[in-house]
């Protein structure tokens, strides 16, 4: 599965670093960036976690 | 009544975020069967929270507000288009032209409306987008700008007119202000950075009279103070409008009132600022004007009518913007007392708040990544709240 993120979107909320660690960070200004675009099957559900916590609705998957 | 089903049809009622969200949801999970939402508003779904920040001091256009929802196939979108009465029975709205529209699932996420004093003298609220231009034609530098009611929404709005070079008075009923929602600590900071931004608080007291003057008004003071105002701003606080449900015979308390699974009624959902659901870990009926809400709650909705009912218990997170410092608050703050303050750099500062030794809630202050394992903590905490059951009357 593929991870996309629209920073200009983010209102770095953090819920997305906050359910799925591995794959979201946040940068100084708090808006979200990848530690990897690629997501394995361990973070499969909470990637799809935080595709639907996204308040700014700025994270997609395909 | 209809049980869980993929293809079954939905009903959404208000085109705000949590309406959305819960489009969003429901196609994510797998559901096909015919949407129609209705809305009020002209304009399709947008963020309220730049309205009061970015958008009002011009940073951001119309454009970066909208919510994408153009992916939503077969979701039938009638925008402009008030909701005025329910028949639960025959499972079908009217619509403002007379249209009823027929559904399996009815979900209620008509937000809220600004409360109104009804004052002596012209006012604006901020509630949508048409509101915000309305007060940002009004904000020109050297203006004289009083907020009426210190709430999140009327110091965020007596921030950013300062930033525009518009003069700021707030006043404010309680004499101190935040403090049931902050903590004392947060909120003595909060209310010191304004005063350091030149905002006038006249807190512990309230507007007892005043007349038109111009376009403007002059305000008098239950403590005496007579104010000149080109722009007043009443921020005292939003209620649900449910009139178009009074036929429905539903309990209503500020707020459709609906059990753990977000369900006034079988296959009658609340989601958002119009929702007062039972919060199963925190044995008490809530109604969370919150953003991430929207969507938490949206999630469970979508569930729900999906025929996967789970308990909707979340840890309360909001946030809010004055000048260049972002609070965050989670969890259920102490109204009285402090917490235990963790310092970090450039005046940072994350405090938490215990009961009983345990973790209850924290608020950040310019402290957003630190708060991270504040929330996470309080995260794990609640998946061991007990399930308490709503009272039966
Ligand atoms: C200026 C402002 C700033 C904010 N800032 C923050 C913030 O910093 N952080 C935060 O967490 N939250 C913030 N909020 C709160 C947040 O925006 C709300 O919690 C959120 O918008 C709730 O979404 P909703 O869809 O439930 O309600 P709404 O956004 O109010 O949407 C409901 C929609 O339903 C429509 N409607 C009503 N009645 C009918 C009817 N009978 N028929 C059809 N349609 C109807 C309304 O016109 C409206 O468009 C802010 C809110 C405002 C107004
Ligand atoms: S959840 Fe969305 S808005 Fe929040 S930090 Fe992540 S990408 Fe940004």
């Amino acid at each position: 599965m593929k991870v996309e993120i629209e920073r200009e979107r983010c209102i770095s909320s953090g819920n997305c670093v906050l359910v799925s660690p591995n794959v979201f960070d946040q940068d100084d200004h708090a808006i979200v960036r990848l530690h990897t675009d690629t997501v394995d099957e361990p973070d499969v559900a909470s990637v799809e976690e935080a595709v639907e916590g996204c308040p700014a609705a700025a994270i997609s998957i395909t | 009544m209809t049980g869980g089903g993929v293809d079954s049809s939905v009903v959404v009622v208000g085109a705000g975020v949590a309406g959305a969200s819960t489009v969003q949801a429901l196609r994510r999970r797998g559901h096909t069967g015919p949407i129609v939402v209705l809305g009020a508003e002209s304009t399709g779904p947008y963020e309220r929270p730049p309205l009061a920040k970015g958008y009002l001091r011009g940073d951001e256009d119309a454009s970066t507000l909208a919510s994408p929802t153009s992916q939503l196939e077969g979701v039938a979108w009638h925008l402009g288009s008030s909701v005025i009465g329910t028949d639960l029975d025959a499972q079908w709205v009217m619509d403002e032209h007379g249209d009823r529209h027929s559904f399996d699932h009815l979900v209620v996420a008509t937000g809220a409306t600004p409360r109104r004093l009804n004052l002596p003298f012209g006012t604006l609220t901020l509630r949508t987008v048409s509101d915000a231009n309305e007060l940002k034609a009004r904000l020109t530098p050297g203006a004289q700008l009083v907020v009426v009611g210190g709430g999140f929404l009327g110091f965020e709005v007596a921030a950013t007119a300062r930033q525009l070079g518009v003069e700021v008075t707030v006043v404010e009923l309680s004499s101190q202000p935040f403090a049931d929602r902050l903590g004392a600590r947060a909120a003595g900071a909060l209310l010191a950075l304004h005063c350091a931004h030149g905002v006038r608080i006249e807190a512990g007291t309230r507007v007892i009279d005043g007349e038109r003057r111009g376009d403007g008004a002059v305000i008098e003071l239950a403590n005496g103070e007579t104010l000149d105002a080109d722009v007043v701003l009443e921020s005292v606080g939003a209620v649900p409008d449910l009139s178009w449900l009074t036929s429905a015979g539903l309990e209503q308390e500020s707020g459709l009132l609906c059990n753990q699974y977000c369900e006034a009624a079988p296959g009658v959902w609340a989601v958002g600022d119009a929702a007062r659901f039972w919060h199963s870990g925190y044995a008490r009926y809530v109604r969370l004007e919150h953003r991430t809400n929207a969507s938490e709650q949206a999630a469970a909705v979508a569930a729900g009518i999906l025929g996967k009912r789970n308990r909707y218990a979340p840890v309360p997170f909001v946030w809010t913007d004055h000048y260049d410092t972002r609070i965050q608050i989670a969890g259920a703050i102490a109204a009285v007392g402090l917490g235990v303050v963790d310092h970090h750099d450039n005046g940072a500062w994350v405090e938490t708040f215990h009961q009983s030794g345990d973790l209850v809630g924290g608020v950040a202050w310019r402290a957003i990544k630190e708060f991270q394992s504040c929330r996470r903590d309080l995260l794990a905490r609640a998946r061991e709240w007990p399930d308490v059951d709503p009272p039966t009357s």
